[in-house]
């Protein structure tokens, strides 16, 4: 053992036959997706230790849902997975409707999932593109980024916004999709699979994508589970654990999808899951848009907890009050609550202890990304340094998720 | 919430800890109570003990009961692949250092949770591999989450005093403020 203690120290021949140096990886490298930052110890190339700081995008958002009202905290959910933002205000308004006790009409849940899906679609896209770009891969960017650019103008035009839509109510949505933009979501599905396609002659078979992927950051299914990772990265490892499968929630039971899982867990098996899962997303789009009935984005309950048109607010006694309680006194019943999501990163959570007050007693975001990032110096134990992009890429995290 | 719906065998794993079942949230997730010394027996049989077997640990962390004693609850969720059932474990932070017995010997995920809560709460984990803060500076001194901590925060004077020792920032705004709107 007195060999072992040896090599640990900083300088000496390890067991690679090479010194032991420190890296400082970030918090300002362009691979690490955000600021993060990761303290290597290295021999030669070889990774000792990779241990991830954290912290730097830290702004404070539980103790933010403490003192804000509860639609002020909509617009902080969308700051969490910033590429998904609109996942992360349905997860956090599902849980708020568990405490109000309102019901959704079919219309709006089929909404909120062609929603859901979407932002996969764009968070998928964003991570295809970027991990491949760090792999030296550029032509996938374009590809992705094109793509993602239709998502974004689909987003655009019931939204009035590309990124932190903030579209979610309690009870609804802000608006309702007009049948024109369903159109456009459904000739989307359209294309869509054809660049997908592209993307996998470009990639699936590519020797120097398989070599810089097969075998690479590879965590076990037993690994996996016993450090809590979600998502497509559990998923990757070979457990077939979808939220949207095991707790249905919005009418993801009435439709028709598959979760793709991986066999061994490295970074390619992870790539191929989420390619997958974006098939399957296309497929859970088309069904929504062909079965997305008619008729009301509010129950009558709901409507209680949604502003009234402005034009009746100026004219009307009624409605101006009603938009004061609304904008000022929401109280939400005493109760607690816990409602995870799939989103595209893994299981996001919200956890509401409610007073019975206008903001949350205790407000704790359960989030994918900071789980899953535990994985890391896992992964890459023993993996060469160039080996880091690849492994950081496949685990596709968002510092403002990790951080909150 | 009748007995039926609990998970196969919960209330016998609970009640050989010593807990008790508390009335479900409106989640319907099942909820005990259990005394800190009992929470790593506890937890090794929900992971490997027979019955539906909880092998992810979703979440840990911790409710501020300010001014209340005992003040700190620590919360558990865990997660059975299978059939997605979950299940809450409640804990009391116990003596000054506000101590749980850390889980991470049962579920490796509880590392970073664990260290998020001794950052944000204050909660010492007894056990725990590596329990320093994670998401504040390794200096700062205060434990952000709790409830009688500010929302605007507190100043960190001595990191402050370092960076600017004489003519600081903060000390020139003092003084304006104490000279008024009108000097310059």
């Amino acid at each position: 053992m007195t060999s072992m203690e040896e090599t640990n120290e900083i300088g000496m021949a390890g067991e690679y036959g090479a010194e032991r140096t420190t890296l400082y990886m970030g918090p300002q490298h362009p691979a690490t997706h955000g600021v993060l930052q990761i303290i290597l110890t290295l021999e030669g190339e070889r990774i000792i230790r990779a241990e991830p700081v954290v912290g730097f995008l830290h702004r404070g958002k539980e103790k933010h849902g403490e003192h804000l009202t509860y639609n002020q905290f909509i617009v902080f959910t969308d700051r969490l997975d910033y590429l998904s933002s609109m996942a992360n205000n349905i997860g956090y308004a599902l849980a708020v409707e568990k405490l109000l006790d309102i019901g959704l009409t079919e219309r709006c849940q089929y909404l909120r999932v062609i929603i859901c899906e979407l932002s996969r679609i764009a968070s998928h896209l964003i991570w295809l593109g970027t991990s491949a770009i760090d792999l030296g891969a550029i032509t996938i960017y374009f590809l992705t980024f094109e793509e993602r650019e239709k998502l974004y103008d689909i987003f655009d035009q019931f939204s009035g916004l590309r990124m932190n839509n903030m579209f979610v109510r309690f009870g609804g949505l802000a608006g309702d999709i007009r049948p024109d933009t369903i159109e456009q979501i459904k000739s989307f599905t359209k294309t869509f699979p054809a660049t997908l396609d592209e993307c996998e002659r470009l990639l699936t078979k590519n020797r120097i994508w398989w070599t810089r992927t097969r075998d690479v950051a590879v965590i076990s299914k037993e690994d996996a589970i016993d450090l809590g990772l979600t998502g497509p990265n559990l998923r990757g490892s070979g457990e077939p654990y979808d939220l949207r499968k095991n707790v249905p929630y919005l009418v993801y039971d009435e439709l028709d999808f598959e979760v793709a899982i991986g066999r061994q867990g490295d970074a390619y098996d992870r790539y191929l899951v989420r390619l997958e899962e974006m098939r399957q997303s296309v497929r859970i789009l088309q069904q929504a848009c062909a079965k997305l009935p008619d008729g009301p984005l509010f129950t009558d309950e709901a409507r209680k907890y949604i502003l009234p048109p402005k034009s009746k607010v100026y004219s009307g006694m009624e409605e101006l009050i009603h938009q004061f309680k609304i904008v000022t006194d929401l109280r939400v019943p005493p109760g607690e609550v816990y409602v995870g999501t799939e989103v595209p990163k893994g299981e996001l959570g919200f956890y509401i202890d409610a007073r019975g007050d206008t903001s949350a007693y205790r407000m704790r975001i359960r989030s994918p990304s900071f789980t899953n990032l535990q994985a890391l110096p896992v992964m890459a134990e023993g993996r060469l340094l160039a080996d880091m992009t690849a492994i950081i890429g496949s685990l596709d995290f968002v510092m403002g998720e990790v951080d909150r | 919430m009748s007995k039926t719906e609990l998970p196969e065998n919960f209330e016998e794993r609970i009640g050989a800890a010593s807990g008790k079942i508390l009335s479900t949230g409106k989640d319907g997730i099942p909820t005990a109570r259990v005394p800190a010394a009992d929470v790593l027996p506890l937890m090794k049989s929900l992971k490997a003990g027979p019955g539906a077997r909880f092998l992810m640990l979703t979440d840990v962390f911790a409710v501020d009961e300010y001014p209340k004693e005992p003040r700190f609850d620590v919360i558990y969720h865990l997660s059975c692949l299978e059939t997605g059932e979950l299940v809450r474990i409640r804990v009391f932070a116990q003596g000054e250092k506000h101590e749980v017995p850390s889980v991470t010997s049962v579920y490796g995920t509880a590392n970073w949770h664990e260290r998020e809560a001794y950052d944000m709460m204050g909660i010492t984990f007894a056990g725990h591999p590596d329990l320093k803060r994670i998401l504040m500076p390794l200096e700062y001194e205060y434990y952000p989450l709790r409830k009688n901590f500010p929302l605007e925060g507190i100043e960190p004077e001595r990191l402050f005093k370092d960076r600017f020792p004489d003519e600081s920032i903060g000390s020139m705004h003092q003084k304006r403020k104490e000279e008024g709107p009108e000097s310059p």
